[in-house]
C-alpha cells in the first residue's frame, strides 16, 4: 500500500441535543411533545442517560384542549417522586407546537421550582424556519449555562465555553493561565454535582472556542457580569498569537509564548519530514475555521489537496480569501456530496470532537502527533 | 401516568410508517413540518434507507408560512421537486404542526394535482400517532388513488397486504411468506408495503383473495373487500401448523368468498390464567399464539400491544396497552412464565418473578439496534424458533 494521501477529519461529533444537554450534571430532561418529536434524540441516548431522560407523550387532543399542562404537573410529580437519583435540576424541553402555542413557561417554572426545590428551566427546540431567531444550537449552548445563578463575587477562574469536551491537561493554556494568577480552567463536563457546576457562575472571565457558545458568552455577561472573549480554535501560529494578545487583554496579564511557538515549529519540521510529499484530505465539517486549518497546513509546508468545508463564517474569510488566492489547485467540496465515499478508502486522522481539548499551540502540536501516529501506521500496514 | 415514558424512547411515528408504506414506489414524498420530522425515519425506522435513499423532502415551513397561514412556498417547493425528479406520484404527509393549524391537506393536494399531471396523495399524518397508523392511511390512500375493477380475476392471485419492514424486518420474513404461498400454489400479485412497484401494486384487483400480514393492511383489505369484492383473511403462516390451519382458511376463503377472521375470536376466552404473554403487533402475534397452540399445546397466551388492535382479531384478556405503567402493571399482577416481545422490554420484567424472555426485536421499538437478531417465524421456522427458546430457556414442557 503506498501512502499518496492522508484524510484528516473531526471525531463525528456525535453532538445531538440529549448529550449537550446532559452535560449538566444531575440535571433530568423531561421531552414534552407528539410522539415524532424525539424519537431519535431518545433512541441515540437511551443507553447513556437511561435515568436521566423522561419524555412526555402528548395526543393531538391534550394540544388543543390545554390538557397538557396538567399532565406536565403530573409527570415532573412522579419523576420527582419515582427516579432513584432525584435530580438537582430539571430542564423542560419542548418542540415546534409549544413555540407556535405560545405556553408561558415562567410560570410554570416558579410553580415547580417553588413546590420541588431544584431550579427549573426551558429549551424550546422550536424549528420552524425564522430568520429572527438564533440557530438552535446557540440556544442549546446557552440552556446549559441558564442554569447557573448569579454570585456574590468573581473568583480566579475562567470559563471554557462551546465544547464538548474539557481542554486535555498538556495544554500550555493551563500552565499560562497559572503564571497568570487564574487558579483553574472550568468546564461544564468536569463537574459531577450540579452544586459544584455553579462555580462557573463565579468565573472571572468566558473564553468561547466556539461560535456555538456565543449566544451563552452574551447572556452570561449581561445576566452574571462575566466578560469574554471569542477565540476559536486555530491552527495558524500567527492567529494563535493574537488570540493569546486578546486573552491578555482580557485578563490584563502577559504571556511569554516564545516556548511554546519554538517547540511547535521542531515539531511541524519533524512532522514534515516524516510525511515527505503525502498529500492531505481535510474535512472540515467539524473544524470551527476549515479554511484557517487549510491555510496553516499550506504555510507550514504541507500539501493540502482536497478539503470538504461548507458555508464560510465571518471569522475564517480572511483565510478562505488566502487559501483562493494561494492554494489555486485546492479541491474545495461541499460537506454533502458522494466524494464522501473518499474516507471509507483513505487514511483518516482523527482531531479531538468538536476540537475542544486543545487550543492553541497544543491544538496544532496535537495535529502534528495524530498526523505522524496515522503516517506510521500507514506504513506498517503497507 | 400513562403518557410518562421513563424507561422507554417515544416509538415510531405515523410519519415514519406513511413512509415506508410508500417506500421503492418511485414517488416524492413531501412532509409538511418544520425540520427534522424525517430524521426519524431516515436515521432509525426505515432500514432499507441507507442503501437506497427515496425523494423524500421536508416542506421546512418557516414560522412566518405558518403563522400567516402561506401555503406558496409549500406548492412552489414541490412542483420544482416534480420537476426535477419526475416521480410517479406525490405524497403530501401532515405533521404536528399542520394538525395544529388545521392545514386543508386534502384540498392542498387537489390544488396541487391540478397543476401536475400526476396523482398527488394526501396523508393524514400527524406525527402524534404511531406507525401503524401511518402505514395504513398511506396504504388505503395510495389503494383509493391507483386501483380500478380489473376485467378478469386470477382464482389463485393473492396480494399480500401490510408487509412492512417495521414488522416483519427486512428480508427473510417477507421472503419465507412469499416462498411459502408459492409453494402451496398460490400467485403473489402484490406485496403492500415491500419489495413491489406501483406497476405491480396496480394489478391487485385481479387478485381472487387478500393476505393481511399486519395490522396495517386491515384499512386497505376492507377497503377492498367493499368496492372491489375481494374478501381477506387475516394472519401469518407462523409454525408448521400454524401455516397450514392458515392454508386452509385461504382455500375455504377462495371458494366461499366469505372473509374469515384467520382463526382467532373475541368470543375466545383463556381458559385459565394466561401463562405466556406476547407483546408486539396484533395481527404477528396471533399468529405466532396459534403456533404455540397448534404446534406446541400451549394454549393460556394473552397478547398486549401498545399499537392498533382491532376489536374483531382479539381474544379476551388481550390487552392494549397506552403507556409503560399499563404494561408494568400486566407483568407485575400476573405470573407469566414466558413474555415475548421486544428487547427493551425486558427490563419490566422484576428478578422475582423468574419470567423467561423471548426476544423478538421490533423497529418501532428498538429501531435498528436489534434488527440483525429478529428471526423469520414462517412455516417451519417459527416451530423450530418456539423449540430452541423452550429447550434453551426452560427445559422443559410447560
Amino acid at each position: 500500500m503506498s501512502i499518496n494521501s492522508l484524510s484528516i477529519t473531526p471525531v463525528p461529533p456525535g453532538g445531538g441535543v440529549v448529550r449537550m444537554l446532559m452535560l449538566v450534571p444531575q440535571c433530568h430532561l423531561l421531552f414534552i411533545g407528539p410522539v415524532a418529536c424525539a424519537r431519535h434524540d431518545v433512541l441515540s441516548s437511551m443507553y447513556v442517560y437511561r435515568d436521566r431522560v423522561s419524555y412526555l407523550c402528548l395526543e393531538e387532543l391534550d394540544i388543543i384542549t390545554g390538557n397538557w399542562q396538567d399532565l406536565l404537573v403530573q409527570a415532573v410529580g412522579q419523576i420527582m417522586d419515582t427516579v432513584v437519583l432525584r435530580p438537582e435540576a430539571m430542564l423542560l424541553y419542548s418542540g415546534c407546537q409549544d413555540s407556535l402555542i405560545g405556553t408561558d413557561y415562567a410560570s410554570l417554572l416558579t410553580i415547580f421550582q417553588k413546590q420541588y426545590g431544584i431550579p427549573f428551566r426551558h429549551f424550546a427546540m422550536n424549528r420552524m424556519p425564522s430568520p429572527s431567531r438564533a440557530p438552535l444550537v446557540h440556544i442549546l449552548n446557552k440552556s446549559l449555562y441558564d442554569f447557573l445563578e448569579i454570585q456574590d463575587e468573581h473568583k480566579d477562574t475562567i470559563n471554557l465555553l462551546g465544547t464538548m469536551v474539557p481542554l486535555a491537561l498538556d495544554n500550555e493554556l493551563f500552565t499560562l493561565l497559572d503564571k497568570a494568577g487564574v487558579q483553574d480552567i472550568l468546564h461544564v463536563k468536569k463537574f459531577q454535582k450540579f452544586h459544584e457546576f455553579q462555580n462557573m457562575g463565579s468565573s472571572r472571565a468566558n473564553l468561547v472556542l466556539h461560535p456555538n457558545a456565543l449566544l451563552a458568552a452574551e447572556e452570561m455577561e449581561t445576566r452574571l457580569n462575566i466578560p469574554w472573549k471569542f477565540v476559536p480554535v486555530s491552527y495558524s501560529i500567527a492567529e494563535i498569537r493574537i488570540q493569546y494578545q486578546q486573552i491578555e487583554e482580557l485578563l490584563g496579564c502577559s504571556f511569554d509564548l516564545s516556548r511554546y511557538e519554538e517547540k511547535l515549529r521542531y515539531v511541524i519540521e519533524d512532522t514534515k519530514k516524516i510525511m515527505g510529499t503525502t498529500g492531505l484530505t481535510v474535512n472540515g465539517t467539524g473544524v470551527c475555521r476549515p479554511y484557517d486549518l487549510a491555510r496553516a497546513l499550506t504555510e507550514y509546508g504541507f500539501r493540502v489537496d482536497e478539503l470538504f468545508a461548507g458555508p464560510v463564517p465571518e471569522y475564517d474569510q480572511a483565510a478562505w480569501v488566502w487559501v483562493q488566492k494561494n492554494v489555486t489547485d485546492l479541491v474545495i467540496r461541499q460537506p454533502v456530496t458522494p466524494a464522501w465515499t473518499h474516507f471509507e478508502r483513505a487514511l483518516i486522522v482523527e482531531l479531538s470532537s468538536l476540537e475542544g481539548a486543545y487550543f492553541g499551540f497544543a491544538a496544532v502540536g496535537h495535529l502534528m502527533k495524530v498526523l505522524q501516529e496515522t503516517f506510521y501506521i500507514a506504513q506498517r500496514s503497507a | 401516568m400513562k403518557k410518562l415514558w421513563m424507561k422507554l424512547s417515544p416509538f415510531t411515528p405515523d410519519t415514519s410508517g406513511a413512509c415506508s408504506a410508500l417506500f421503492g414506489l418511485d414517488g416524492l414524498l413531501m412532509i409538511h413540518n418544520a425540520q427534522g420530522c424525517l430524521n426519524n425515519f431516515r436515521a432509525y425506522d426505515e432500514p432499507r434507507w441507507e442503501e437506497q435513499p427515496q425523494n423524500y423532502f421536508s416542506s421546512e415551513t418557516s414560522e412566518m408560512d405558518v403563522i400567516l397561514g402561506n401555503e406558496g412556498p409549500l406548492i412552489e417547493k414541490i412542483m420544482g421537486l416534480v420537476e426535477k425528479y419526475s416521480p410517479a406520484f406525490v405524497g403530501l404527509l401532515g405533521s404536528p404542526i399542520p394538525m395544529l393549524i388545521g392545514t386543508d391537506l386534502r384540498g392542498l393536494a387537489k390544488e396541487v394535482e391540478e397543476q401536475l399531471q400526476i396523482p398527488v396523495i394526501s396523508l393524514d399524518t400527524t406525527g402524534h400517532q404511531y406507525y401503524d397508523s401511518g402505514i395504513s392511511i398511506a396504504l388505503l390512500r395510495l389503494g383509493q388513488s391507483i386501483l380500478r375493477f380489473s376485467t378478469k380475476t386470477l382464482p389463485r392471485g393473492i396480494n399480500l397486504l401490510g408487509a412492512t419492514p417495521l414488522d416483519l424486518g427486512l428480508q427473510d420474513s417477507l421472503q419465507d411468506i412469499k416462498k411459502f404461498m408459492e409453494i402451496n400454489g398460490w400467485n403473489i400479485l402484490s406485496c403492500w408495503s415491500m419489495g413491489a412497484t406501483l406497476k405491480e401494486l396496480e394489478k391487485a384487483t385481479a387478485a381472487a383473495l387478500n393476505l393481511v400480514v399486519s395490522w396495517s393492511g386491515l384499512a386497505l383489505a376492507r377497503w377492498l373487500e367493499r368496492t372491489f369484492g375481494i374478501p381477506y383473511i387475516v394472519g401469518n403462516p407462523v409454525g408448521q401448523m400454524g401455516g397450514e390451519n392458515l392454508l386452509k382458511l385461504l382455500e375455504e376463503a377462495v371458494k366461499t368468498g366469505v372473509p374469515s377472521k384467520g382463526g382467532c375470536h373475541k368470543d375466545e376466552k383463556l381458559s385459565q390464567r394466561p401463562k405466556v404473554l406476547i407483546i408486539g403487533e396484533q395481527i404477528g402475534a396471533n399468529s405466532l399464539r396459534q403456533c404455540l397452540s397448534s404446534d406446541f399445546n400451549i394454549e393460556a397466551v394473552q397478547i398486549a400491544s401498545f399499537f392498533g388492535i382491532d376489536q374483531e382479531h382479539m381474544k379476551s384478556g388481550d390487552q392494549e396497552l397506552a403507556g409503560e405503567d399499563d404494561l408494568q402493571s400486566l407483568l407485575d399482577d400476573n405470573d407469566y412464565r414466558i413474555v415475548i416481545g421486544d428487547p427493551f422490554f425486558q427490563s419490566f420484567i422484576k428478578p422475582e418473578k423468574c419470567t423467561d424472555f423471548w426476544a423478538i426485536p421490533h423497529m418501532p421499538i428498538s429501531s435498528q439496534f436489534k434488527i440483525n437478531q429478529m428471526p423469520s417465524l414462517i412455516g417451519k421456522k417459527g416451530t423450530h424458533w418456539v423449540h430452541k427458546q423452550l429447550h434453551l430457556n426452560t427445559g422443559e414442557e410447560i
